[in-house]
């Protein structure tokens, strides 16, 4: 087309144009800058704005249904209080989805109903609505049955937890409580992305573990302060073997250098060089050289000879064979750290009481020779282990952290009195370890005084809430153990709406408001509209305030993105009143040679469109760039300030490394569009140039 | 009788600032195919002027002007300028930062006709340059020509179109005689050869000599001279 024709000469810089050309570049290089910068920003808060809204939603489901006041007055609810086959309790949603009858109340068996009592909410038929299964039909209407429910409970708590932490420089264990109102909400096992929030056990929850099975655990309920009682050895025994089963690879670091010689230390045939204290005639004390080269201690008191084993007992013989004698049982020091392999099979573990006297076989090498020794677990640290977490099926004996089979996360659950908890990761941080043990109390009001209630519990993981204002505070237990707080503690529930209900899951959030209205549409279709309350996580208290922030956040920082856009198109407005001041004449020729007004206005709103596109493009590359790089820059920067850059618990433990599709569709509309307008606005000045210019001579 | 080419009654233009001035009176002129004429005059009498309302540059303060036979109408002129009229100036006007050729095809690019290589245009375009003698520059920037050079290919591209009309701003103002002569001859020669009317602004006795008819314009009137 002949305006390309034309705009793209004008676009090419020039020497004789030295001063529009400067202009040209200064303004593509600006809005490049600026398209970079705000691309960066969007992508960053986006992404930040993603994982936040993903872990909201995987620990809290994009949407719940509530049941309403009229659901928990009615006589649906309210009659199997008073129904012998009810047990005289009220039923969950879930509870009464599998009941097969709908009304359990018979008039021979069951008293009379006080005449206050709630009328029952019939059909057409004159039948009492079964509330629950009709739920349940309009859940399976939305979206051809791809959502997945599960009943979620919620209660406040307290939770205590008593920390037995190693003392290294006295006998006695040092003992911790801490003590956290704490919301407890149910662990559900249906969830779907509650596998991505937790913690993967590690090697130091193994070690914690390992040093707490030498405890006994039944005071953890008890306040006063008692020292923490050392178990048996059979049970420490079971501990260690039921701890062992599920892990593989365990490789350790012995730090300690000294250790008691006892066989099997290794193979016949094998010669470690050795040097022996020897007094009055009797081996004091071994030195072993961790690596036959390294220079062992000389002294005068030391005769140096190899350690062996003969006849399956382990004898020192000094070089000159002048000193003979067996070596089993001596004190031996090894001049460096060793790494081993532990053995994790029972039969190589050695125990005479408790923890302290804990020793595992491992092998490993001296001097390039291998050998196997028994060390002491106290003495070792792990160095890397192999935790199973992934299951195929079901493991007959659960591990005692959290397991998964597929996406499903599950908890430990060892059939004991203790109830297994996960708590939000600043716990761990707080320096809670996997293991430690306490108790939740909560009241129990009764007719005459508020009575504590205790379950005891221990810590099974962790996992991330994310950036939630409760998020810190919110503990994941066994949901029936909830319910039965909360119907103790119904009237100090936190909040009527949200302490019950049903959680659902699906896998687009962008289609949450979509299934929320589905969900509300198929509810009043089924007549038992007024009794559910659909909420999606827009409408959680919890996370409201939060969610508008960020939709505040995000149109304010459009808007300024939008008047820095404009600031940097606005050179384009120059370049182009300049470049039209030079071309007058040339316009004249080309309006002389019928070139129409809007050919003319075409030709300059292309040059400023394009000027915009390059910038717009330049910019989008390297914000695409600096993304994929956004951790090392973020961690170069880092360095260079002496601190964390950004703060993990809000942006995360690192920052999204993908330009926002979103914020990509803003800048690439908005950049060319804005310079488009800031460059029609002279081009209109350019076609109202006089043809009859031409004409004047210079 | 045969209808003139461009037919020009009674064009009137007044200009109010900085004090009311009648340019030109009352201009009276038709021109007819294969007709040649000068117009001659002191500098400021109004010349250019004249030749911008009848190349419809300009818009007259009154009077009709009429392209065969129809009156030429505003939202027109665009495609009048581009189809019915080729431009001649003094300072030649060629886009510089293009080639002799891309020059020469403005106007057909204009008219949004195909240009590409091969194409009767492209053909047509460098028979035009041929006949300018100009054809061995025709892959020659515009701003490495010499005048002379510069104002054949101004030629060339006023004849791409193949217009009825040529006007001509003072076409060898800039140039030495032996240029000036050769140009004047091309454009008698195009005139005559191609059936165009033509109308040349000049202080040029020589050019204006070559004329079928020669006016002057004298206090906002034309006058014929023998």
């Amino acid at each position: 087309m002949f305006e390309f024709f034309i705009a793209k000469k004008y676009l090419i810089p020039r020497k004789k144009q030295f001063s529009v050309s400067l202009i040209a570049i200064t303004s593509v290089f600006v809005i490049s800058v600026v398209v970079w910068l705000l691309l960066l920003f969007l992508s960053i808060t986006d992404g930040i704005e993603k994982t936040w809204l993903s872990k909201l939603t995987s620990l809290n489901a994009p949407v719940r249904i509530i049941p309403t006041d009229a659901y928990k007055s009615s006589y649906y609810y309210q009659i199997d209080q008073y129904s012998i086959s009810s047990s005289f309790t009220t039923k969950t949603l879930l509870e009464k989805k599998e009941s097969k009858i709908t009304n359990p109340y018979s008039e021979e068996e069951d008293q009379s109903l006080p005449s206050c009592f709630p009328k029952p909410d019939v059909d057409v038929q004159g039948e009492l609505k079964d509330l629950s299964k009709l739920l349940f039909k309009s859940i399976s209407e939305v979206q051809e049955n791809s959502l997945i429910y599960d009943e979620f409970e919620t209660a406040a708590v307290l939770l205590k937890l008593k920390l037995i932490r190693p003392a290294f420089d006295q006998a006695i264990a040092s003992q911790s409580y801490l003590s956290q109102m704490c919301y407890a909400a149910s662990f559900s096992e249906k969830s779907p992305y509650l596998h991505d929030l937790i913690t993967p056990a590690q090697k130091e929850d193994l070690s914690h573990l390992i040093y707490l099975s030498g405890f006994s655990l039944d005071s953890s309920c008890l306040e006063i302060p008692y020292e923490a009682e050392q178990t048996s050895s059979s049970i420490f025994k079971s501990r260690i073997a039921n701890l062992f089963s599920d892990v593989e690879n365990l490789t350790i670091n012995y730090r300690s250098s000294s250790f008691t010689l006892t066989p099997p230390l290794f193979d016949e045939g094998v010669n470690l060089i050795a040097y022996a204290f020897i007094h009055e005639g009797k081996i004091q004390n071994l030195f072993l050289p961790a690596s036959s080269s390294s220079k062992c201690l000389k002294s005068k008191n030391l005769l140096r000879g190899i350690l062996k084993k003969e006849d399956s007992e382990l004898v020192f013989i000094s070089n000159d064979l002048s000193y003979h004698q067996s070596a089993t049982g001596v004190h031996t020091t090894i001049d460096e750290d060793i790494f081993l392999t532990a053995n994790l099979n029972l039969t190589h573990f050695w125990l005479s009481s408790g923890f302290d006297s804990f020793k595992i076989l491992a092998s490993g090498k001296i001097q390039n020779q291998k050998i196997s020794l028994y060390v002491p677990w106290k003495d070792c640290s792990i160095s890397s282990i192999k935790i199973n977490q992934l299951f195929n099926d079901a493991p007959a004996s659960p591990p005692a952290w959290p397991y998964f089979i597929g996406k499903r996360a599950y908890l430990p659950s060892n059939g004991g009195r203790d109830h297994p908890i996960l708590l939000p990761k600043t716990f761990k941080e707080n320096g809670v370890l996997v293991g430690d043990r306490g108790y939740i109390s909560y009241g129990a009001a009764t007719p005459n005084a508020m009575q504590e209630q205790r379950v005891q519990i221990y810590v099974c993981g962790f996992y991330d809430p994310g950036v939630l204002s409760v998020g810190s505070r919110c503990i994941l237990m066994d949901g029936n153990l909830i319910r039965s707080i909360s119907e103790s503690t119904q009237s100090f529930a936190i909040d009527e709406n949200l302490s019950s209900g049903l959680q659902i899951w699906f896998n687009d959030l962008s289609k949450t408001k979509k299934i929320q209205n589905d969900l509300n549409n198929a509810l009043e279709e089924n007549g038992v509209g007024k009794y559910f309350k659909v909420l999606s996580f827009y409408d959680y208290d919890f996370a409201k305030d939060l969610l508008k922030q960020f939709q505040s956040d995000k149109y304010l920082f459009t808007l300024i993105g939008v008047v820095i856009l404009v600031v940097a198109c606005s050179n384009i407005f120059s370049f182009l009143i300049l470049m039209i001041n030079d071309k007058k004449k040339e316009i004249g020729v080309l309006r002389a040679m019928g070139a129409s007004t809007k050919s003319v206005t075409f030709i300059f709103s292309i040059c400023g469109a394009s000027l915009g596109l390059l910038g717009c493009m330049i910019g989008a590359i390297c914000a695409f760039y600096t993304m994929k790089n956004v951790n090392s820059l973020v961690y170069f920067l880092s360095l260079l300030q002496g601190q964390s850059l950004f703060q993990e618990a809000f942006y995360g433990s690192s920052l999204p490394t993908h330009l926002s599709g979103g914020a990509l569709k803003f800048i690439l509309i908005a950049t060319p569009l804005i310079s488009t307008i800031a460059g029609v606005i002279p081009a209109f000045k350019a076609s109202k140039v006089a043809p009859a210019v031409t004409l004047k001579s210079e | 009788m045969e209808t003139p080419i461009l037919s020009a009654k009674r064009i009137k233009k007044t200009f109010f600032t900085p004090s009311p001035l009648d340019l030109l009176k009352e201009i009276n002129l038709d021109v007819f195919p294969k007709k040649t004429i000068a117009i001659v005059g002191r500098s400021g009498s109004g010349k250019s002027t004249l030749l911008s309302i009848l190349g419809t540059l300009e818009t007259p303060s009154s009077g009709e002007l009429e392209i065969h036979g129809r009156k030429v109408e505003l939202n027109q002129v665009d495609k009048i300028r581009n189809q019915l009229i080729g431009f001649i100036f003094q300072s030649y006007h060629l886009l510089e930062e293009y080639t002799a050729l891309e020059n020469v095809l403005i106007p057909a690019k204009i008219a949004r006709i195909n240009v590409k290589k091969g194409s009767e245009m492209h053909k047509r375009a460098l028979d035009l340059l041929y006949q300018v003698g100009c054809l061995d520059r025709a892959n020659f920037l515009a701003k490495h020509l010499s005048g002379g050079e510069k104002q054949r290919v101004a030629i060339a591209r006023a004849l791409c179109n193949d217009p009825s009309l040529i006007l001509a701003d003072e076409p060898t103002g800039n140039l030495d005689d032996e240029n000036s002569k050769k140009i004047h001859e091309l454009l008698i020669y195009f005139a005559k050869e191609l059936n165009k009317g033509l109308i040349i602004v000049t202080h040029n006795r020589d050019l204006a000599a070559l004329c079928d008819q020669r006016f002057l314009l004298k206090n906002g009137l034309l006058e014929c001279i023998e």
